[in-house]
């Protein structure tokens, strides 16, 4: 009986004790304990590079992209800057076009095979100068091909267009891109993930956003796959039904 | 005399006493089940990718298939537009030699486990095939469609006749610890010479319909 006491007594013991370390290790740190340097705010005054895109995407009913991109970079500062404007797609374009200032550019292709078209623009910024890119392109979008659906296919969008920079001397340059655009579908989308964007009516609008990224499926009625299915089915059903009446 | 003229007189194969073989249809009906559950779950979508698809030794028909509907799995566009096809496909006539041959070798000599291996993998053939056929059917052409389902009957043949010689084969294991004497039935040197045939038709056919 003895023995019964100390043994729940023990058992009590351990269990304040477990309770207690789980107050410790659990506490509220406070407020002014926390470190809140990280999320001082970034206004972007202070960039060397400063890129504001807008886009005008219309994505139809055959899943064809045809997009416009205007690309204004200001540079804020005292020496010339080598730009690179990065464009890659999934599909080779069918057809692709840039303008800088005007002006019909060269446009470098790095690769233009299947799932790895890469095409590169070159410009150089001479100091406190702004400078105009238009991009114009059509190509296809390609559903996610680890992810086959035979009742829908998913789909994802964010902007094929990458800026690089540079100075002579590689220093450290600070770089914001701000994107503003909207995306139009010429279908119904269906499970739609929007990041950093707003859906609604075939729409998906960018306002402000140095990022942005869309999830969507297309839906489809896999007629071919389905006739083969329903004739497997009833002459499963046939044999059972034939078995069992004889 | 009279026995060696009967002996002259039996077929190089046995087809009839093949089809009525015990292990025979045991192993089809493994496999038309397990075709049945994997074309179930990829048509109904519960899985969007074929099961072990990618695993040449269980279905290699799905990875020699595949390069010729990729590109049209967008609804046909890149078909209309001309689009190039992929680059570096894995699929060369070693990898229909190889492919064949051991599945056929790997499920014939699973039988010496108690052919529990043997049910196991002919199960994962009949699933991977069942879950290929739909994606093919959907976004293939007609005409690779019809060749593919030449091709998967033909396999079926070949993997048919394998699960039973290694059914046949744990069978008699499990004989051999009972009652501790083998018996090796005339027909399992039949559906051996048959599995031998039917692999060299398969890398032939494979090969030239759709690797070539």
């Amino acid at each position: 009986m003895k023995s019964q006491y100390i043994s729940i007594i023990m058992m009590m013991v351990l269990l304040l004790i477990s309770t207690l370390s789980a107050q410790v290790y659990g506490a509220p740190v406070p407020v002014e304990e926390l470190d809140l340097s990280i999320s001082s705010g970034y206004d972007g005054s202070n960039t060397n590079i400063k890129t504001i895109t807008t886009f005008e995407v219309l994505i139809d009913e055959d899943n064809s992209e045809i997009s416009k991109y205007n690309i204004i970079v200001k540079n804020n500062n005292n020496y010339t800057i080598e730009s690179k404007v990065n464009i890659n797609f999934q599909v080779k374009p069918d057809f692709i076009e840039a303008y800088l200032a005007g002006n019909k550019i060269d446009i470098i292709t790095k690769s233009d095979l299947y799932g790895n078209s890469r095409y590169t623009i070159k410009f150089d910024m001479l100091p406190f100068t702004n400078e105009t890119i238009y991009i114009l392109y059509t190509t296809l979008l390609v559903p996610n091909m680890w992810n086959i659906g035979l009742w829908g296919l998913q789909y994802n969008y964010n902007t094929p267009i990458n800026m690089e920079f540079k100075t002579e001397n590689y220093d450290y340059l600070k770089y914001q891109n701000l994107n503003f655009g909207n995306i139009t579908f010429g279908y119904e989308l269906y499970n739609v993930q929007c990041n950093n964007c707003i859906y609604k009516d075939n729409i998906a609008k960018i306002t402000d956003e140095n990022y942005f990224f869309l999830n969507w499926e297309k839906k489809r009625i896999p007629v071919k796959s389905g006739i083969v299915y329903i004739i497997m089915v009833f002459a499963l059903g046939s044999f059972i039904i034939k078995k069992s009446l004889a | 005399m009279p026995q060696k003229k009967e002996s002259k007189k039996r077929k190089l194969i046995d087809f009839k006493a093949i089809s009525q073989d015990k292990f025979v249809k045991i192993a089809l009906m493994i496999l038309l089940l397990s075709f049945f559950l994997g074309y179930t779950m990829r048509f109904l979508d519960f899985t969007k990718s074929p099961i072990f698809g990618s695993i040449g030794v269980i279905y290699p028909i799905h990875q020699e298939t595949y390069p010729y509907y990729s590109q049209n799995v967008g609804g046909g566009e890149f078909s209309d537009m001309n689009r190039e096809i992929i680059p570096n496909s894995p699929i060369d006539f070693l990898y229909v030699i190889r492919n064949n041959i051991v599945s056929a070798v790997l499920v014939s000599s699973m039988g010496v486990l108690i052919a529990i291996p043997t049910a196991i993998f002919t199960f994962l053939v009949g699933m991977s095939a069942g879950a290929s056929i739909p994606e093919v059917l959907e976004f293939a052409s007609t005409f690779i469609a019809i060749k593919t389902i030449l091709l998967f009957i033909l396999y079926t043949a070949a993997i048919t006749l394998a699960a039973s010689i290694g059914l046949e084969i744990g069978f008699m294991i499990l004989k051999f610890i009972k009652d501790k004497k083998i018996e090796v039935n005339k027909t399992l040197y039949d559906k051996l010479i048959l599995l031998m045939i039917l692999v060299i038709i398969n890398i032939i056919l494979q090969y030239v319909l759709l690797v070539m």
